[in-house]
């Protein structure tokens, strides 16, 4: 193994076990909330239908008939299983923050430590940023082993025509959340990774400019971010500052936005490396 | 390697199970929706040339709403192109067959085939600037291209719109080098739209056009709808009136009728009203140098051709229609374009109409030949496999035909 990729693995596997105890506590929530909500709707329906028939003395589809089926995606769009995804997807993007800030925290501070230690120090940015990668694949993969559990969970708890047929991946891809966040649809999972990509990069930049310049540095920051922004909607805005909707093709705007990111990403990365090289000095 | 256990467990793990999905997916993948035409009457063969869009809608699964082509008498679904293609695709199969043949020259053109007029050798493209600038105002700016299909060299003109006021581009009719150029727009000492009629002739570009006839002024009716031609290739517009029927308590109008059907000659530049017929149903429709009349009760119809110079109708046979409203739509819309539903071209008329099947709907398509006065053919669109949990309803959008087949 070479001793830079070496350096980078050490490093990377060292900013993991930092993140490890926040990242169980997350995968530990989103299970347990999930299995609460597998459980409880499917339990809840069936004592509901069973209350009915009891109560009003009649059949099974005649209370099904007011009630409805139940379907996965009925249990899809519960709190029980948004609310871990959304509990992940924010404590991932302070985490982005937090994992560069906490270095500088304390009175020993470790960054300095960090920053001393003889490998190229975009290594530092490198493994901050797979860090954060692997914990959202890891989140995405724990919360597809819970979807799959949970629909052969629901589909145990409640009597098959009491259930609206309804394949796991129909409910999945029905679901506007699911449907962006999952490999459903290749092109669009990998667009939204994509941005996601150039988004960690864009505010890796704008962090190690206040931790270069200081408050001058957020200023800075916000200026970057919305220079990217004008640059990531160019080739929105390109048909009305040229006065004709139809001059580019889409396919041809799609090209120029996946540059546009491009750009922002390589511009990101190069001034990141000049901040980390030239401007933090310990 | 123990220390790196951790991050490379976390990584096979990701990866696993991402692939795993993809795989899962992949094996318990439904059946993809296939669709056919199920022919009732004649054989398939008569629908070359036609091509229309449509789409598979199910209640059941909104998110579950391909796209389709009928093109070539094959079915294909949008999805399953290539994503660019994809991107770049029109909802109307004659814009999709210039966007691919004619890449270069669809460039910076609006996307309404409407816009556009094909015969065997060019295309004709007329449109305002507002177009393709959706911030733009209608103006008097008329930009009109000729694309020579053999040469692949493209001809612009722009001309001033005189007489009127935020103009509007609905169709345009072609005879060899002299259009003619429907639009609707305000005439000068007026507040109303009207229907404006401007000659433009490529051998004598002028940079000015003057209305040759405003429809409106011309029946004295404010309601004018003007034939959904595909072709407009026609000598013959036909054009018709409508009233206002019932209104509401707040004043909104809910039911129109139809007054009555008028003829513009696109040569002449004059315009003569239609007889009615007594009882029935009248449609309306043209071809080249003739106008084609029915008069449809029930399932019968009875279908004339119209001297427009003599006035005189004559009886040109009946045929018996597939359903008794194919063809037209009943609730009255005071929309552009009228006959959305039935065309008239080579001597056939391509009739459609959706109609119920149980809780789905799919969508009918009737050809009858005015020559021997028979259906050639009458079918309907169908899923041959596909998910079993649908409720589908199958509709026919965007029909065009291919001058090249005709």
């Amino acid at each position: 193994m070479k001793k830079t990729l070496k350096a980078f693995l050490n490093l990377t596997a060292f900013e993991l076990d930092r993140l490890s105890k926040f990242l169980y506590a997350l995968i530990g929530v989103t299970l347990v909330a999930n299995m609460i909500g597998y459980v409880l709707i499917p339990l809840r329906f069936t004592d509901r239908i069973n209350a009915y028939m009891v109560q009003n003395s009649v059949t099974e589809q005649q209370a099904l008939e007011v009630y409805g089926e139940l379907s996965f995606y009925d249990i899809l769009q519960t709190s029980w299983i948004l609310g871990p995804i959304a509990l992940g997807v924010s404590a991932l993007l302070l985490y982005a923050f937090f994992i560069w800030y906490r270095e500088w925290l304390g009175k020993n501070t470790f960054a300095y430590r960090l920053l001393m230690l003889p490998i190229p120090r975009m290594h530092i940015f490198y493994s901050k940023f797979v860090v954060i990668y692997v914990s959202i694949f890891t989140l995405i993969a724990i919360q597809i082993v819970s979807l799959i559990f949970g629909f052969n969970l629901m589909s145990a708890l409640v009597p098959s025509e009491w259930l609206r047929h309804m394949s796991f991946f129909s409910a999945l891809s029905m679901h506007p959340f699911f449907y962006y966040i999952l490999p459903l649809e290749p092109w669009i999972f990998l667009a939204i990774n994509g941005i996601g990509l150039v988004f960690l990069h864009v505010t890796f930049t704008v962090i190690l400019l206040e931790r270069s310049f200081s408050v001058k540095g957020i200023l800075i920051g916000i200026t970057y971010v919305l220079i990217t922004l004008l640059i990531a909607l160019f080739p929105a805005f390109l048909p009305e500052l040229i006065g004709n909707h139809y001059y580019l093709y889409n396919s041809e705007l799609l090209i120029l936005t996946v540059l546009s990111l491009g750009l922002i990403s390589f511009t990101s990365i190069m001034i990141s490396r000049f901040l980390l090289n030239k401007k933090i000095t310990v | 390697m123990t220390k790196y256990s951790k991050l490379f467990s976390f990584a096979f793990f990701s990866i696993v199970i991402l692939l795993g999905l993809v795989f899962y997916q992949f094996r318990s993948q439904e059946s993809s929706l296939s669709l056919e035409f199920y022919t009732d009457e004649g054989h398939i063969d008569e629908l070359s040339g036609v091509n229309f869009t449509g789409y598979a809608f199910s209640s059941t699964r909104t998110i579950y709403a391909p796209h389709f082509e009928f093109e070539e008498g094959e079915f294909t679904f949008r999805t399953d192109q290539p994503l660019i293609q994809q991107l770049d695709y029109q909802y109307n199969p004659g814009m999709n067959r210039y966007v691919r043949d004619y890449r270069s020259f669809m460039r910076g053109k609006a996307r309404h085939l409407s816009l556009f007029t094909e015969t065997e050798t060019s295309i004709y493209y007329t449109a305002t600037q507002s177009n393709t600038n959706w911030q733009a105002a209608p103006d008097e700016h008329v930009f009109i291209s000729h694309f020579n299909k053999e040469t692949e060299e493209e001809t612009t003109f722009e001309a001033l719109l005189t007489g009127g006021a935020n103009h509007n581009v609905v169709a345009t009719y072609v005879d060899d080098s002299a259009l003619t150029l429907v639009t609707t727009g305000v005439p000068e000492g007026n507040s109303e739209h009207s229907w404006l009629i401007y000659a433009f002739d490529f051998d004598q570009p002028q940079e000015e056009l003057s209305p040759v006839a405003d429809i409106n002024r011309l029946t004295g009716s404010d309601m004018i709808q003007a034939d959904s031609s595909r072709l407009k290739t026609e000598r013959y517009i036909p054009f018709r009136s409508l009233q206002t029927g019932e209104i509401d308590a707040f004043g909104n109008v809910i039911e129109y009728h139809i007054d009555s059907y008028y003829i513009y000659d696109t040569q002449s530049n004059t315009l003569k009203e239609m007889p009615d017929f007594e009882e029935g149903d009248m449609v309306v429709l043209s071809e080249l140098e003739r106008i084609i009349t029915g008069n449809i009760q029930g399932e019968k119809a009875v279908w004339y051709e119209w001297a427009f110079d003599t006035q005189e109708l004559n009886e040109l046979g009946s045929t018996v229609m597939a359903t008794s409203s194919i063809g037209r739509i009943h609730d009255i819309f005071p929309w552009l374009e009228f006959n959305e539903n039935i065309h008239l071209t080579n001597g056939h008329l391509y009739l459609t109409e959706d109609i119920s099947i149980a809780t789905e709907s799919r969508s009918l398509i009737q050809v009858l030949s005015l020559d021997t006065m028979e259906t050639v053919f009458s079918g309907h669109i169908d899923t041959v496999n596909g998910p079993q949990d649908l409720d589908m309803d199958i509709s026919i959008q965007e029909l065009s035909f291919d001058p090249s087949f005709f």
